[in-house]
Parts: C-alpha cells; structure tokens; sequence
C-alpha cells in the first residue's frame, strides 16, 4: 500500500484479446486490453489503499454516491444495452430491460443495505452487566475480488459492487471474457459519481487473470458467478488462504406443474420464460418440467405454443426474442444434451428454426417417458444444459415429481405451479434448493437473499442480494 | 453413498471395527487412564445413515419441545460435573479445579444458549416477510443444515462439545461428535445424558479415533456442515475438503493472541492477574490464551515484576490435587514444541524473566516461564514464539513505545483470534480495538470466550469459516434459508 507502483496506472501488459460476436461467429466487436499477474498485483496494492480512505467516509455519504451512480447507470442504458447485446448476443429488448432492472436494483440495494445496516446496528449490544459491556460492531471485509460472468454482466456486477462498496470495501471486478464492456462502462460512472479512484477497479482477461485475482494474498472475500467446476477450484483456494468465498454456482433448476394448476396457458407461459428468456442461458433457466399426467398433453401444447413464438435471429434487431448462444463451445455442449436426450428415446416435441450463422441453437421442447426414473442418467437432466432446451417430463404424484426435481447434485431454484398454497409450500419445503417459487421462475428477486445448495454454491461463505448480500460483504468483530 | 434412510445398516449398531487406543495420563505419561474402541470408514458411515434417519425426525419436533429436552440436559451435566471433571482431569491433566470451573460453565453455558438460540429464532422469524406486493410475497424460512460434522480438540472438551451441539440440536440437525483423542470421555457422558433427557438416540453420535477418524467424518457426502476447533494447519485441509464437496465449514483455528498494556492502565497488579490468567490458565493451553505482552515502556518493569509475582504463584502439580493450579502439557510433543518456542527465543537474545520451579519429572509438565526484552521487538515473525501457537505455560514481554508500535506489532501475524488491551481510556481501547485484525476485541480482558458475542478468526485464525459458534449467529450458522418467492394469482 503506497507503493510506487499503486500509483502508476497499469493497463495489462500488452496481451489482447477479441470479443466475437456470437451473433455471425465472425465480426470482432471488441479488442481489449488483458491483466496479468503483475497489473492484477497492482491494482490490490491501489484497492487496499484506496479501502482506507473509503471506509472512513460517512455511510450516508457512500450511499448518496450510489444513488448518484443509480441515475447515471439509467441515464446510460442504451449504450450499456448496445454493448451487451453485441458482445454476447442477447437481444436488444432483453439487454435494455437487464440495464434498467439494473439501475432499480442500485436503488433497491441501497435501500436493503440501509435496513441490514440499520438491523444490525440496533442489535449492536449483546449485554450489559456492571462494568462489563458486550457488543459487537461489523467492518468491511476489505478487498473483495469479483470474478463475474457474461449472462447477466450488468445485473451481476452490481449485485456485488453496491453493497460491497456500500459496506466501505474495495472491489476488483474481473468480467468474463466474452462480456468486457459493462464493466469498464460501470468504472467510469461510479468515478463520475465522485466514488474515489482505484475503489473500484476492473481486471480483464480469462482463467489466467482470474487466477491470479483470486490467489491474491489478503483478499477481503471472493464472489464467484460461473460453472460449478471453475466455483470448486476458487473456493479450494480460497480455503486454503483462509478467505471468505461467496459462489453462485448455476443448477439444474426444475418446475412442477400440479394437476390443479389455475391457468395452464399462463404457467406454460412463464415456464417458456424460463426457458428461454436469454436463450436459456441463466444460472437459474428452467431446464426440467416435471408435468402431472392428468395435464401433461395440455402442457406439452401450451408451452410448444409459446415456444413457436419465439423470433431467432440478429439480437440488435428490436424484434428478435431468441438470440444465439454465447459461444460455439456452448452450441456443441447443448447439441450433445440434445442428442444423448433423444438417443435415451425422448420425443423432440418441438424444434424452433434458427439461422445458420453464429452460434444460435433453436428453441426445443423434448420430453416423453422414456426421461423419467433416474434425472442423472441422462445428459440433459443432470448437467446444466444453458441453452434454449427444455425437457418435459411427465409425473403421477407429488412423491414422483419431489424424487425427481431433488435427484440432481445441484440445488438453486424450483418452481411449483398449483392453485394450492399451502401444497406450494409443503412441496418446497421439502425441495433442496435455495430459492422456491411458487407459480413463478427465473426470478432472483433484490429483496431475497440468492443461495444455493450442495453444488450450487452449498459451501458458499455468503451470498447476494437481500440484507443478507450486505452482510456478507461485513465481517464482525465481538 | 447409496445411504438411503431406513437402511438394514444403520439399524445395526457398529460400534467401531476393533482398533482402539489408549488414553495415557499426561500427569505421569505412564497410566494408561482410558481404552477406546476406535471408529472406522465403516462405522462412520453407519453413524451418518443413522444420523440421518434419526434428524427426519428430530427436525419436526416443534422448537419448545426440542428446547425442553436440551434444558434437561442442563441439569443432568450439572449434576453430573463431579464426574465429567474427573474425566477431563485425568484424560488431559487439567487441574481439577479448573476441569470443575469448565464443566459448571458448561452446564450455565448449555442454559445460556438456548436463550441466544430462541433470540435468534425468533429474529429470524421477525424477519421472514422481505416483501408483500399484490399476488406476491417475499419471504425466508430457515432450515436445519442437516448432519453436522464436528471434530473438535481436547483443551476445553466440554465446552466445545457444548458450543455445537446445542445450537445445532436445536436448530433440528443431528450431530457427529468427534473428540479429540486425547480426551475421548466427555463426549460419551454427553451422549448418555442426552438420552436421559430424551433426545432421541442417533441425534447425537460419537466418533472416536484421530486424524483418520476425523478425514472420514469430514469426507462423508452429504453432510450439512463440518465445524472444527484445532490447528491451522489441520484446519486448512478440513476446509479444503469441504470447499470440495460444498460442504459449510465452520473453522476455529487458534491463534498467537496479545494484550498490550499501556501507561495509563489504572491498575498493574491487576492488569498483571488478568494477563497471568489468560497466559497461564490450562497451562496456556487456549486458543485464546495470551501469548504476546506488549507493555509500553513506561510501565514495562512494574509490570514484568507484578506478572512474575503472578507466576510464582502457580503450583505446579498433580493435576488432582485441589491445590494444583499448574497441570501438564497434554503430550511429549506438546512439551517438545514449547521447549522449543523457549530456546528459539533465548537463543535470539530473549531474558527468562521468570521460570517456574521444574515439576516432578514424570509426565509432560513445562514450568511457567516469562520471557522478555528488546530482543522480541521489530518484526514478530522472526521467532517461533510470537510467530507460531506456543500453547504452554509461556509468556513474552515486549517493551513498546507507543501505541502505534504496539498496534503494528499486535497486528504483525498471520492469525487473527483475540486482542486485549489494557488501559484507563476507552476511547482509545475501542479505537486500537478497532485497528487490531481481530474477531474479538477486549478492554481490560482476556481469554474470555463470552456465550453472548460471535466467536470469529480473521485469517489464519479461521478468516474464510462459513460460521461460527456463540452468540445469535452461532445458533443460525446451523440453519441455512430458503427464499420463497410466492405468487397466489398463476
């Protein structure tokens, strides 16, 4: 801290690197500048240093930053829907409502901060007893490393960023190579919000720079958003330096569609949501339905129904409501669900059309029979699939569709679509996941703190959003 | 694996595979006190089917029910302290007295935690509505983790028994209790009295063995959380193990603690009396016992004279003896680490202040020594002493000048466990508090483990635990939440 090399702006070490665009596969949208081992080293030297300073400011004064970064994130939404939409193929229409649910969430995160904040203060005395006092009083954890990921690159930056700061941390903030925009975008706003220089910085490149982040010795905490396996090495070597992990690690996310559902066409049109909203490609996607015989081929119509309308093609055209995967890695991975499902002898129920450029997938309902018994067996029900692929499965009874939906070593979210609460609720309770919604999904709601089970974060030292994702960026001291 | 509930195999009681170990009197280092039948892979994963079966259970019973039971246990550790000491005192050479004060705690401690616990529940519980908003409610419930793993050390077997297994139980898990094996005896008693107070066999489990019993446990899939109390460098690998198989680790790993004594500390002597405890009680052997004495200048040979007054006063003997306030250390290693500690830090120009008379030869006592001198200033990482956990009767004094010296030498270590600060002002105690990488601060204290805050490490003291014991938040680290996202209109 203090060094002379803090002060000396690094900007990578002369390694480049292209952002393809998914959409043709071919046009390079961006070329970008990657950290090394040794720029990384020196922007935790500028983040310690600069914590100092941060963390002796008022709160009021942190937040009131924040809320000025909140109006500069809405007033800049077009560009930050632009450079997402080219980056990593989402649609425009969905890249917009991403930045502006964005620049809300500022806000709303503030709010919960504010109330975590306060909640904890008010419970700052343990005891009280003659002479001796006992309380105990939340500091910043320090610096905090976040390795984040391209789906949702505004929403996920933010949900780390406001509290952390907030909370009086620093933040090196290291995108996913395929989404290097929103974060140098998001840099500037903040410096224009007044929030002091080197508070928050970003680390650009793949693997190598995030390795090299989250081996930093004395980091505050780490806050992974990624695959299960890149989440399993961060939280090792976390472990091993002693330092808070926070992992956001995807799933296997599944829906239940009881045979008393109220609506049918409106459940298969939020089950279709989670689908494919985002090309399917979203930590908490629905990729598994799970569907009473009794309404089984009711279902099976609605949600082909609101699958055929869906419209591929170029994601900057405002019309275009599924846009290509993220890279021709990601096309393959979901081709060989697709194949080893149908090869098992599910049914292709449905099969959207799709350009031929790029890396686009078609929207795929596939289901039948033959995809019940052991969820684990086949590809598509046991991995993460990310693609627009949904598999519907038909079931007899609650027991059946329990057995299913928690045969999975996964554990985010789990829908449940009936018009009885109280069943609703009974049947999440006994679902091993995070977060249960009941006639709802793909939801990861401000107000409710976002955690996983067993490998989807189940080891995780913390979490984000709701009061809970401030606290996580505190540690006590008694 | 392939462990489904109501299996023949967790019907069947193993009671360990046939090794077993013997507990050797660290009083005399010959009488073998106690045999164990040791655990296994096997036996190990038996206990977990059966811990399993039995939380299905044990988790439905409503709260007041399970807290009935736990305040029954209250009562039967109290009444059977007399026993649980004698345990202590021979398997660990504890002093009786103190093997007495630990499990009386205990048992006010067993107490004092349901109430932490039923405040945290009941927080909780005030907070679950996050939003309401038309069709849609936001809220959280909290759930039990499930199986709880703990291995756990022999220093204070009762209270680190106690520190898990109430806040756990109550929270509807089921508890793998691995002790320590040098002090296998305290976890059993507490086991049958649990079951005298109704708790429900399989509830709670013991595990015996060491290190591979304690690799098994923490290897087990499927657990809900691992806790371990021991060494940093036991502890890195627990951790690793259950980052692995995303498993919450809760981690208390020890530390080099340290007071620092200023020049406005109103009283010396008795500065000197708290200090001498926290250095010397249990022979030194707390993860929250004081190691490091930095005393500003001024008052640095008042105070050397005052804790060396509180030195002599120790007696070293059979730990038995009521008059015993010094016992031994708990194993030849123990001894031989500490030797070393104390040659390492003569041989780099320390002063014995203080050493204690030499104990009956037989058994791993080490006197109480204090060293001193300039020759500890500058960086605290150069000598063994101050660098690593000592966990003897052993303590060094360190002039400083002021108390910016005092802090960046406080701070100079890679664990992060307790400090105390010792002075008149408490401005400036919570202000230098403030500045101490610690999980827990003390004016005018030390070695205090209080039930009602949050016991934590920063760094190598435990930096990344996903938890802790004590306080409210050692009630809800045995609960994880779900959030329900609730629309009544499809």
């Amino acid at each position: 801290a203090g060094s002379v090399l803090a002060s000396r702006r690094w900007f990578g070490s002369g390694a480049w690197f292209d952002v393809v665009s998914p959409a043709d596969g071919a046009t390079v949208v961006a070329t970008v500048s990657a950290d090394d081992d040794v720029s990384v080293a020196t922007k935790f030297c500028g983040a310690v240093q600069a914590q100092r300073g941060w963390r002796t400011m008022p709160w009021e004064d942190r937040a009131a930053l924040m809320g000025t970064f909140a109006e500069r994130l809405h007033d800049c939404a077009g560009d930050i829907s632009r450079i997402i939409t080219s980056e990593t193929g989402k649609p425009l229409t969905q890249s917009r409502a991403e930045v502006n649910a964005a620049a809300r969430r500022v806000r709303a995160m503030v709010d919960l901060s504010e109330r975590a904040r306060a909640r904890m203060e008010s419970n700052s005395v343990r005891a009280s007893s003659g002479s001796v006092t006992e309380k105990v009083v939340h500091e910043p954890v320090g610096v905090v490393a976040h390795v984040s990921a391209w789906n949702y690159p505004a929403f996920l930056a933010v949900n780390v960023l406001v509290p952390a700061l907030l909370a009086g941390n620093a933040v090196l903030h290291k995108p996913s190579e395929h989404s290097p925009g929103v974060g140098e975008r998001l840099r500037t706003l903040l410096l224009q919000s007044d929030v002091p220089p080197d508070v928050f910085q970003v680390c650009q490149g793949g693997r190598d720079v995030g390795r090299a982040l989250v081996r930093l010795q004395g980091l505050g905490a780490v806050a992974f958003t990624g695959s299960r396996e890149a989440g399993t090495e961060v939280a090792a070597v976390a472990a091993r330096s002693h330092t808070r992990a926070i992992l956001e690690l995807g799933g296997v996310d599944g829906a239940y569609v009881r045979r008393d559902v109220a609506d049918l066409e409106r459940a298969a049109a939020s089950v279709a949501s989670g689908a494919y909203y985002n090309a399917g490609q979203g930590c908490c996607a629905i990729e598994r339905v799970y569907v009473h015989r009794d309404v089984y081929e009711s279902f099976v119509e609605a949600l082909v129904s609101e699958a055929a309308k869906l419209r591929a093609g170029d994601p900057a055209d405002e019309t275009t409501t599924l846009g290509p995967l993220v890279s021709r890695e990601a096309l393959r991975r979901v081709e060989a669900h697709v194949n080893d499902a149908v090869r098992s002898g599910a049914s292709v129920l449905f099969r959207g059309k799709a350009p031929a450029e790029g890396y686009f997938h078609p929207a795929m309902v596939v289901g039948g029979d033959a995809l019940r018994g052991s969820q684990r067996a086949r590809l598509m029900t046991r991995a993460e699939s990310f693609a627009p692929v949904a598999a519907v499965i038909p079931v007899h009874d609650d027991e059946e569709a329990i057995e299913a939906m928690n045969d999975t070593s996964y554990g985010l979210t789990a829908s449940v679509y009936t018009s009885d609460g109280a069943a609703a609720e009974s049947i999440l309770g006994r679902l091993d996941v995070g977060t249960g919604y009941w006639n709802a999904c793909n939801v990861p709601s401000a107000n409710l703190p976002w955690t996983g089970r067993r490998g989807s974060g189940g080891g995780s030292g913390g979490c984000t959003l709701g009061e809970e994702g401030y606290t996580s960026f505190t540690r006590p001291k008694a």
